[in-house]
């Protein structure tokens, strides 16, 4: 196994992995709940709750920030190797894409805020149709990537993976209705930009919890299989590689 | 088995005829799981083969049925917790333990096509072509010139004073040390520092022209900036020279090395490249052991 869940001689090695882990586990939820409220704000078309998202967007900032610092003083003052090693990368790259998770969820904030705040436009909601479905969708990759995580879980990371390709096709039904309401009326062209950037970055974090599952595998396997199609992936593959 | 055979042949360099008179000892080995070490024992290019090598100190089994190559031009890292086996492997490959009393020695150590342990095998030119650098900086209590003059003198490798001379002079460049010593090499080998006299040692070995070095932990008595001299010694050393080197640390072996062969109990549990070893190894004891979680 890796990371936390062996004893390492130095108790303090495993007492800085564990809080390395619960560092990302923190921040992961924080980001998730960046994009429920991202999604609430647009929904109920509350600005207030928009600025909040991302005005936080600081605070998931600060533990990108926290967290690489912590997984410096790991490599410089543990070297680790091996599964250890593996585990600190992972963690620096899960680390990396929620960061960059939370920052599509400040864009949801920010449409929010230019929809429903002082720039003069006229909502359209049904407009926004689509993303709710693909919040949900978004919310729950992140959530079981964060599970897989948790409990360093091959079978839970190749889930999620191959789950991404739902939020795709979601996204690319998103955009074809996105372009009937063009054909209705040319007028709609601002809004429906909008909604465009707001569906774009709802996949992007599909694909940043995607990523985040990759390198748990890489973690527990050694494997990296980023660029591997997600139909070939399972257990039985990683083992046979 | 005929294909088990004739790999057999060409590895350890004997006919098949060879081969099968030894096939009771052979029968059933397999090239890749060799006495069930993970990872590939054979390299492209060896230099020394061994093959179920045994050795007992009395009634101890120090190692157990170890097979493994030593490539041409690589430095091979032996690692493992203290008591595994790893200097007495190394110690097989020149034949120091010989002098070891009760020690017994079994199996097949090839250098090249030669077996080390032949009876027409003379151990003072063995220990020639496979020289040692040791633990603790050894220099002979005499001048910096003959610590390394001694070897070419007693095997007659130089004719005349002034390729004698020409041989520690470049024994002393490939050590990198002929910059420091080059005013004042009727000194004392023992009045240099720490670091200048491993490196003396080693330059020491070099002069008799060896295919080998074999260093046991050769920076454990040494700081860190005499410690970087020797690893970048070992490096451009290479070119040359085949090296294995023991060592406690595990960041010099993945430092220095191309190989590494991890011991455990006299078992060599897991031999791999030196990168996949570090990020990936396949077996759990290598894991355990490089992660610090060996108790």
């Amino acid at each position: 196994m890796v990371g936390t869940e062996g004893g390492h001689i130095v108790q303090r090695f495993d007492a800085q992995l564990g809080s390395l882990k619960g560092l990302v586990l923190e921040m992961g939820q924080l980001v998730l709940q960046q994009l429920r409220e991202a999604q609430t704000a647009l929904t109920d078309g509350d600005p207030a709750l928009a600025r909040q998202v991302v005005h936080r967007d600081r605070e998931v900032n600060g533990m990108d920030i926290k967290g690489q610092e912590l997984c410096l003083e790991l490599l410089a003052t543990r070297q680790p190797v091996a599964s250890d090693l593996r585990f600190v990368m992972a963690m620096s790259q899960a680390i990396n894409n929620l960061e960059r998770a939370s920052d599509e969820a400040k864009k949801l904030g920010r449409t929010a805020l230019i929809v429903y705040g002082d720039g003069g436009m006229q909502p359209i909601p049904a407009i926004f149709q689509d993303s709710e479905r693909m919040t949900e969708l978004a919310v729950d990759l992140m959530e079981r990537a964060l599970e897989a995580v948790q409990d360093l879980d091959i079978d839970k990371a190749v889930a999620v993976v191959q789950d991404d390709q739902l939020l795709n096709e979601t996204f690319q039904g998103g955009l074809r209705r996105l372009a009937t309401f063009l054909f209705e009326d040319a007028r709609n062209v601002r809004h429906v930009i909008e909604a465009v950037f707001v569906l774009k970055a709802l996949e992007r974090i599909g694909d940043h919890a995607t990523n985040i599952a990759e390198f748990v595998i890489y973690a527990v396997k050694g494997q990296d299989v980023r660029y591997v199609q997600a139909e070939h992936l399972s257990s039985g593959f990683l083992d046979a590689v | 088995m005929n294909a088990t055979m004739d790999t057999l042949s060409d590895v350890v360099g004997s006919t098949a005829a060879d081969v099968a008179s030894r096939s009771d000892t052979m029968d059933g080995l397999n090239i890749r799981n060799f006495g069930g070490t993970v990872g590939e024992i054979t390299v492209a290019n060896p230099r020394m083969r061994t093959r179920s090598v045994d050795v007992y100190y009395g009634d101890k089994h120090a190692i157990k049925n170890v097979s493994l190559d030593i490539g041409s031009n690589e430095v091979i890292a032996m690692i493992g917790p203290s008591g595994c086996g790893k200097s007495t492997f190394l110690r097989c490959l020149n034949r120091m333990n010989d002098t070891v009393e009760g020690c017994r020695v079994t199996g097949q150590i090839m250098l090249d096509s030669k077996d080390i342990y032949d009876k027409h095998m003379d151990p003072v030119v063995l220990r020639a072509q496979v020289g040692m650098v040791f633990q603790k900086p050894n220099p002979f209590p005499k001048s910096i010139y003959d610590n390394v003059a001694y070897g070419p003198k007693i095997h007659g490798i130089a004719a005349t004073r002034a390729e004698l001379d020409d041989i520690v002079e470049s024994s002393l460049r490939r050590a990198g040390l002929w910059d420091e010593v080059k005013d004042r090499m009727d000194q004392p080998g023992t009045g240099l520092s720490g670091g200048q006299q491993q490196r003396l040692c080693i330059a020491r070995a070099i002069a008799v022209s060896p295919e080998v070095i074999l260093m046991d932990e050769p920076c454990s008595a040494l700081d860190p900036i005499a410690t970087a001299k020797i690893e970048e010694l070992i490096d451009e050393l290479r070119q040359n020279y085949t090296i294995c080197i023991v060592t406690h640390s595990m960041q010099q072996a993945a430092r220095v090395s191309q190989r590494t062969a991890y011991f455990h109990l006299g078992d060599l549990i897991e031999v791999g490249e030196t990168t996949q070893i570090f990020t990936n190894p396949r077996h759990k004891l290598t894991e355990d052991y490089i992660t610090g979680r060996f108790g």
